[in-house]
Formats: structure tokens, C-alpha cells, sequence
């Protein structure tokens, strides 16, 4: 019984990876460069998922994401270096930015992490588009695409996976991140602040480290967003790009971690398209959805699909009860 | 030979005081029972050890160590480990994972190896599994190792909530109510857990609205009513202090 | 640095302090008591710009008649919000109620971008001609605003202090239902959306002689808010009362000065201050959901 389900499970993987990497060549270019923007947002997504792990929802992953893509931007544009050469920067950059400013604010709790993120986000905007240095609010442009020897990422198939080793590289540290012991304990912070405080673990730190390597993360999104975009504006970088994130995090399912991003911006990136709605209900119809979805599917699309599927499919992490409302003990007895 | 020592210690909010000038130790080795009518300030006493809130004055300290300043990770670092009140487990967790969360202090592999999951990351892991399979074991909880806390019944979850406490090897373990809302046999089975658990060399600070089970186990009892100390002494001598059973009138216990 | 400005840049500061004031207040009593992080706050402001404009514009009645309706319609909005959508997903957790009022916010925003557009509407001025005082002009409009704002505020103080309005501060106080003194704990809830996103409404309303409204007016007041919040010490009233002055003064000297780059010089002094007084001005330490 077990082999056959590894057997299942093996042949499952192998079609949906030989599904993904032909998908360029089944597909136009116009559909490719959806698949593109799903696997950016989809990133973004696993960003936002990886946070909520230790119980903090961000609202700045959209800045974060900015300012890996203006540091590849500037870096190329202004020290003509070469793309490959800015990515660890453009990581560093945002986890030492990041830093600074999550020092003020992990200490102070879930709440006015929250806050600040989305303080965070509307100054990072502000930042890039009013400083001159940035380019001003109609953005920075890279004239050139990223190449490897006589390989030029510069039409959509090659974009696409490029796109791929992102993800790829994303996906496989956060498996390993969360399989790890850190991971246990990032997740213990993530149902109880307090439990996992009385077991010995230092919730402040390890929050910070979390939401640093998130931050590394989203900037290396941004520098891969760069790759595709060519250009940089500030509006792309807002709040309600974040929002957008957290959406695809909530339709996928917030206790899936790897899958639940993908899935998520794989249907808000799909569906309006073939719905053929008007871009100016898209939105309110993505917030009619949300709705429903909490009130309904509370475990987003991927759990109402377990309850279904065969459970070796899907591997639900434990939900993280601190940004719920349950498990609280009153001050005195 | 004392193992914790509360110096004079006060907390209060506003003005309204829900501990002061709280004096006590509890000596290394025994099983030590803080009890009071409701609202005493019980449950605060234990989160000023732990430092989930910090004492408006006085000193608390903890083998040799003053630690009334420092944060509830540290506290738990030191050796302090605590059972709570209200069911408080990793709900979505499996038993054995809700232990091995207890773990968080011991035996690392360090960083680096973890994420890369060699082969000394493997056996810690490995080594801590086994350890916390003994402590589940002890608990009484083998069959339910691998159901999820949130499914456990009541007992079974208290009973958690003490593992977990344990799999932080401490040195004293405060435990918070640990058999309200059990059957008898389970309460006996406590009891029972909780001396072997002293006679393993764990000093323990106990919360315990049962007077039978208080009476039965304690081999030191300090009294408070309104966060103050009233009374300290053996069980026999609790039982018959004047100024206790005064603060207990009108209080619904079950008293034997 | 001209000095003949001051006066006007202290009371641009009033003005937005005012109006800041109102929101903020709206957020850290839902927040409070309900604990409902709600993040369609702005939007009601939006509205109730819009609706003040509409009916005096369309239909013809006198101000304070639109400041009332805007006040009612906002207040009837966010007891709806309760009951349509809140009040099923408070048990699924505070993150998912946020996100709730998160899309309830974007539908109210696209909605009013459909409806009204993208072109900004704004009122004839109610009491128009200026005030001298000193040798200091000053617009009568302005000093309308911040009078309501004072007014309002007032308003908001009594009705803490009625039965109802103790029975919120108990349940921010204390989550323990009993509590609540024998007083239904949905009513308290439903009528603590009502009140904040009135306050919001009024707001609006009260700004719409003076500031263009525009679709998008509700978002970037809203953050500013927070940075309100977080100044005066999340879930502190009265720090929210201080620190929305506070801010808002700063925010408009910052302006005169620097020009776009205010608002970032506002972050970092906000970063700072809250990096030195972690409980904000008055230093009130912060209830947080489920931590």
C-alpha cells in the first residue's frame, strides 16, 4: 500500500513538473507572460505565508519587493554592474533596511507590526517616488536583459524559466527552513506567543530572523520583476499591491505554505481573464470573493480541495493560532 | 536549601494592588502549594516568576540569580518551566510534536546544519524524538502520540500541557491548577505523576484550587488572600490556622 | 523662515489635527472593544465627504444638514458591516475579520470611483470671507472645521460617559463578557461600528468644504491615522487625541518646508519617537489580540 502511494505520488510530481516545463511551448506569448506574473506573485505570496508563521501579517511585502527591484534597477543603470552580481545585494540591502526598521517594531508585538508594515509600505513609495535619485514617480529603467555568456533572457520562454529557478530557489529554502527545527519553533511562535516563551524560545529574535529572511526573499522578487519589467515605478510597489498578495495567500489557503501562494495567484491571475471582466469591477468582485471565501472556505481553495483529495497530496501546516482569537489566558485567577 | 525566593515583591495596576510585599521561597526538592480563595492573585504570582508580566517592586530570585528583569524566554533558559492554567497547547499540533516544541533549548545541531538537514541535524532530531517519546510515556499519553492536541479530552490535554513543561528539563516546574476539571482516577493519577516527578529531582510550585489534592501532596504550603501572604506551613498546620479558614469562608472548595 | 506664515501653517496643523483626531479615535474604539482591526476606516471618511456634497449640491439642503446625514449614513454603514460580515468571522480569528473589512473597504472605494469618477468634487465655501485677527487672515472655513471637529469630540466624550458608552470602555478593558453588566454584548458591538464609522463620516463630511474629495481621499488619510495610532499609544484614546495635534501640526510645518519630502521626514520622526517611547506619547501599554 505504501509503495503504491509513493509510486502515485512520484508519477504525480514528475507529470506536474513536465507539465510546468513545457508549458511555454504549449502556450502564446501573451499566456507566458501571465504564467510569469503568477510565478512574481506567487513569490510574493510565499513571503507573506512564511511570516504569518510566527503570527505577523504583513502589509509591506509590495515595498520590500520595490526595493529589490530599484536596487537592481539603480545598480545597473548607475554602477553598471551586472544583473546577476546585484541580486545578493538587492538582498542585503533589504534585509539590513529591514532591520532597522523591524527593530522599532517586532519587540511591540503582532499589532503594530502590522501598522508599521503599512506605514512601511505607503513611505517606501514615497521614498522612491519623491527623491530624484529614484527616478521620480515615472520610474527607473534598465536598458538591459540579464545573460549568461551567449544566453539573453529576453523573450518570454527564456523569462519564463528564469522565473522557474526563482521559484524553484524560493520554494526549495522554504521547505527546508520550515522542515528544520527552526521551523518547529517558528511555528510554536506562531500558535502561541506565550507557550513558546515559556519553552525557552526567544520570540523577539526569532521573528526578526523570519521576517528578514522573507525580506531577502521579496527582494530578490524584485529583482527578477526587474528582469521581465525593464522598468520600475513607484505605483507598482503600493499597499494595495501587498493586499493583492495577501489575497492570493487567502483564496490558496493560509495553512498550505508552499502551495497555497501559487495556487492562489494562479486563479487571481487566470480567472478574471477568461471571466472576460471589466477591469473596473475586477477589484470589487476580488473583494466580494474574499468575503465569501473567509466566511465560507475559511481554509482557502486547497483546503476545501483536501477534504476531497487524497490527504498525501497536500500537506497542511499547522494554522497559526496567535493571529487568531483563541487561546488566551486572563491576567489573574 | 532554597531554590526560589520572592523578596518583597508587588505588583500593581493603577491602583488597584493584585500582589504586595509577597515574601516566600520555595526550598529545592519539594513540592511546594500556593493556595488562596478566588482572585487571590494566584496565577499573577506565576507570571511574575516567568516574567510574562514584570513586578512593580521587589526581587525575585531564582538559584542565586536575581531574574525579576528578565524576559520570559531567559526565565524558561534558567530552568523555570510552567504548566498553565487554561489549556494552552499548540492546538494543531500532534502530541508528540506539542513535546517536541519542549525541546526548542536542547541538543541543537546548530543553525546551518538544520537547514541543510545533514546527518548530525538527523540524529538530534532523532535523539530528541526518542526523549520525548519517554516523557509522553510518562504522561500516560503513548496511545495519543500522534492525535492532534486540539482532539485530546480534557485530561488528556493537562496532562500535555505538564509534558511539554517537562521537555524543558527544568529545574522547578510551576503548575498551574493541574488537576481542575479531572475525574478522580485521573486526579489520582496526577498526584501520583507529580510526586514522581519531584522524586526525579524537579522542584514544584503548585496552583491547586483542591484542597484534598493540595493536602495530600504538599510538603510546604503558602497561603495568600488579595496578594497578600496570610499563612506558611506544613499541610497539618494550614489546615487548622485560624486566619486561613477565616479567608476561606463562604469560598466553594471542596475541602476534605 | 517667514514668520507671517506661521500662524497659517499652525492652523492648517488644527485643521488636519482635527480631522486626524476623529478617525483615529474611530479606530482605536473598534479596535478596542470589539477588537476588529478595521481597515475600511478611510472609507467612510470618503463617504462621508461625498454624501455631505451630494446633498447639498443635489439636493439642495443646507449644511448641517449634510454633516447629520453623512454622520447617520456612515454610522447605519458600519452597523451593517457588523452584522452582514463581522460578526460571523470575529470567531475565525482577528486576521480574517481584518481581511474582511479590508475587501469591504475596496468595494466602497471602487464603488465611489464608478460612481462619482476620478474628478475630484468639492463644496462652495459654507461661511466664505476670512477672519483677521491680529493682522492674520484667516479662512472662515478652516476655523468651521475645527470647531466641528471640537464639537464632535465633546459629543464622543458624553456618550463615553452614558450607560452604553461605559459598557465599551469595560468591554476594552476586559474581553470577559460578564462584564458587560447585564448589557447585550452584540449591542455594545454593533453600536461601537456605528460610532467609529460615524466619527469617520463627520470627518468627511466636515473636510468637504475645504479639501477636494476625490475616490482615492480614504487610503492615505487612513494610514496617516495609523501613524496616529501609533504615536499616541495603540488603544489609548486620549493618546490618539494628543498625538493626532501632534502630528498633524507636524505634518503641516513639514510640508511648508520640504514639500513632497514631509511626509517621509514624519515617518522617520515617527520612527524615532516610537523607538524611544515604545508605548508612544502618553505611554499607555497596548491590548493585543491573541497574543
Amino acid at each position: 500500500m505504501k509503495t503504491g502511494t509513493d509510486i502515485t505520488k512520484k508519477l504525480v510530481f514528475a507529470v506536474a513538473v513536465a507539465v510546468v516545463l513545457a508549458l511555454p511551448w504549449m502556450t502564446g506569448p501573451y499566456t507566458t507572460q501571465l504564467f510569469i506574473l503568477t510565478m512574481t506573485y506567487g513569490m510574493l505570496g510565499l513571503s507573506f505565508a512564511f511570516t504569518i508563521r510566527v503570527g505577523l501579517p504583513r502589509f509591506d511585502s509590495a515595498a520590500w519587493w520595490g526595493v529589490g527591484a530599484y536596487t537592481t534597477a539603480i545598480l545597473m543603470t548607475k554602477a553598471d554592474m551586472s544583473f546577476w552580481l546585484t541580486l545578493p545585494i538587492a538582498g542585503i540591502v533589504s534585509m539590513a533596511v529591514g532591520f532597522l526598521i523591524y527593530r522599532i517594531a517586532i519587540p511591540r508585538g503582532m499589532m503594530v507590526f502590522l501598522m508599521f508594515g503599512m506605514v512601511i509600505a505607503l513611505a517606501i513609495q514615497q521614498l522612491f517616488g519623491s527623491v530624484e535619485f529614484f527616478g521620480g514617480w515615472g520610474g527607473t529603467e534598465v536598458i538591459e536583459a540579464p545573460a549568461i555568456g551567449g544566453l539573453v533572457f529576453d523573450g518570454k520562454r527564456e523569462l519564463y524559466y528564469l522565473g522557474l529557478g526563482f521559484l524553484g530557489f524560493n520554494l526549495i529554502c522554504y521547505y527546508a527552513l520550515m522542515r528544520s527545527r527552526i521551523g518547529r519553533s517558528w511555528n510554536a511562535i506562531g500558535q502561541s506567543v506565550k507557550l513558546a516563551s515559556s519553552v525557552g524560545i526567544n520570540v523577539v529574535r526569532y521573528r526578526m530572523a523570519n521576517v528578514l529572511i522573507s525580506n531577502f526573499f521579496l527582494a530578490l522578487t524584485g529583482s527578477f520583476y526587474m528582469a521581465f519589467s525593464l522598468v520600475a515605478v513607484p505605483a507598482t510597489f503600493g499597499l494595495d499591491k501587498s493586499l493583492n498578495v495577501i489575497m492570493y495567500v487567502i483564496i490558496g489557503g493560509i495553512a498550505y505554505s508552499l502551495l497555497g501562494p501559487l495556487v492562489g495567484a494562479l486563479i487571481l491571475a487566470f480567472v478574471p481573464e477568461y471571466m472576460r471582466v471589466a477591469a473596473e469591477y475586477e477589484s470589487i468582485i476580488t473583494a466580494v470573493v474574499i468575503i465569501l471565501v473567509v466566511i465560507f472556505l475559511p481554509e482557502g481553495v486547497l483546503g476545501w480541495v483536501s477534504g476531497r483529495a487524497r490527504p498525501w497530496l497536500l500537506r497542511r501546516r499547522p494554522w497559526v493560532r496567535s493571529v487568531g482569537s483563541k487561546n488566551k489566558e486572563p491576567e489573574s485567577g | 536549601m532554597s531554590l526560589l525566593t520572592l523578596e518583597n515583591v508587588g505588583k500593581s495596576y493603577g491602583r488597584l494592588e493584585a500582589v504586595s510585599g509577597l515574601e516566600f521561597s520555595v526550598d529545592k526538592g519539594t513540592v511546594h502549594s500556593l493556595i488562596g480563595p478566588n482572585g487571590a492573585g494566584k496565577t499573577t504570582v506565576f507570571n511574575l516568576i516567568t516574567g510574562t508580566i514584570r513586578a512593580s517592586c521587589g526581587r525575585i530570585v531564582f538559584d542565586g540569580e536575581d531574574i525579576t528583569r528578565l524576559e520570559p524566554h531567559k526565565i524558561a533558559q534558567r530552568g523555570i518551566a510552567r504548566s498553565f492554567q487554561q489549556t494552552f497547547l499548540f492546538m494543531d499540533y500532534s502530541v508528540l510534536d506539542n513535546v517536541l516544541t519542549g525541546f526548542h533549548m536542547r541538543d541543537r545541531a546548530g543553525v546551518i546544519r538544520e537547514f541543510l538537514h545533514t546527518r548530525a541535524a538527523r540524529e538530534a532530531d532523532e535523539r530528541a524524538r526518542e526523549q520525548a517519546l519517554e516523557i509522553v510515556d510518562f504522561m500516560g499519553l503513548s496511545e495519543q502520540k500522534d492525535e492532534l492536541a486540539g482532539n485530546l479530552p480534557h485530561g488528556h490535554q493537562r496532562a500535555l500541557g505538564v509534558s511539554i513543561a517537562l521537555a524543558c528539563d527544568p529545574t522547578l516546574l510551576l503548575m498551574d491548577e493541574p488537576v481542575t476539571g479531572m475525574n478522580p482516577t485521573e486526579s489520582n493519577e496526577m498526584v501520583e505523576r507529580i510526586r514522581r516527578i519531584r522524586d526525579r529531582g524537579v522542584t514544584v510550585l503548585l496552583v491547586e484550587h483542591s484542597m484534598r489534592v493540595v493536602m495530600d501532596i504538599s510538603d510546604m504550603i503558602t497561603v495568600i488572600s488579595y496578594g497578600k501572604k496570610i499563612a506558611q506551613g506544613l499541610p497539618d498546620e494550614i489546615k487548622h490556622d485560624p486566619q486561613v479558614i477565616e479567608a476561606y469562608i463562604g469560598e466553594d472548595t471542596d475541602a476534605a | 523662515m517667514d514668520l507671517s506664515l506661521f500662524p497659517q501653517i499652525l492652523l492648517n496643523g488644527l485643521m488636519i489635527g482635527g480631522i486626524y483626531a476623529l478617525i483615529a479615535s474611530g479606530f482605536t474604539l473598534i479596535l478596542g472593544v470589539i477588537q476588529v482591526f478595521n481597515f475600511a476606516q478611510g472609507q467612510f471618511y470618503m463617504l462621508g465627504a461625498f454624501i455631505a456634497i451630494a446633498v447639498v449640491t443635489n439636493l439642495g439642503l443646507p449644511y448641517p444638514v449634510a454633516i447629520i446625514v453623512a454622520l447617520l449614513a456612515t454610522a447605519i454603514l458600519g452597523a451593517l458591516l457588523y452584522f452582514a460580515v463581522i460578526q460571523w468571522t470575529t470567531r475565525s480569528g482577528f486576521f480574517n475579520t481584518m481581511l474582511v473589512t479590508v475587501a469591504f473597504g475596496t468595494i466602497v472605494a471602487q464603488t465611489a470611483m464608478l460612481s462619482f469618477g476620478s474628478r475630484e468634487a468639492v463644496l462652495p465655501p459654507v461661511v466664505p470671507g476670512t477672519l483677521s485677527l491680529g493682522g492674520v487672515t484667516i479662512p472662515n472655513g478652516k476655523l468651521v472645521v475645527i470647531a466641528g471637529a471640537v464639537v464632535v469630540m465633546a459629543a464622543l466624550h458624553f456618550f463615553m460617559k452614558t450607560r452604553i458608552g461605559v459598557s465599551m470602555l469595560a468591554a476594552s478593558e476586559n474581553r470577559d463578557v460578564a462584564s458587560l453588566q447585564g448589557i447585550n454584548p452584540k449591542r455594545v458591538f454593533w453600536i461601537t461600528m456605528a460610532v467609529g464609522c460615524g466619527l469617520c463620516g463627520v470627518a468627511g463630511a466636515l473636510v468637504a468644504p475645504v479639501l477636494a474629495a476625490s475616490g482615492t481621499m480614504g487610503s492615505t488619510i487612513f494610514i496617516k491615522a495609523l501613524l496616529v495610532v501609533l504615536v499616541g499609544g495603540t488603544g489609548s484614546m486620549s493618546g490618539a487625541l494628543l498625538a493626532a495635534f501632534v502630528v498633524g501640526i507636524a505634518e503641516s510645518f513639514a510640508f511648508h518646508f520640504v514639500g513632497h519630502l514631509g511626509l517621509l521626514v514624519i515617518f522617520v520622526l515617527v520612527a524615532i519617537l516610537i523607538f524611544f517611547r515604545p508605548g508612544g506619547l502618553l505611554g499607555k501599554p497596548l491590548p493585543v489580540p491573541g497574543e
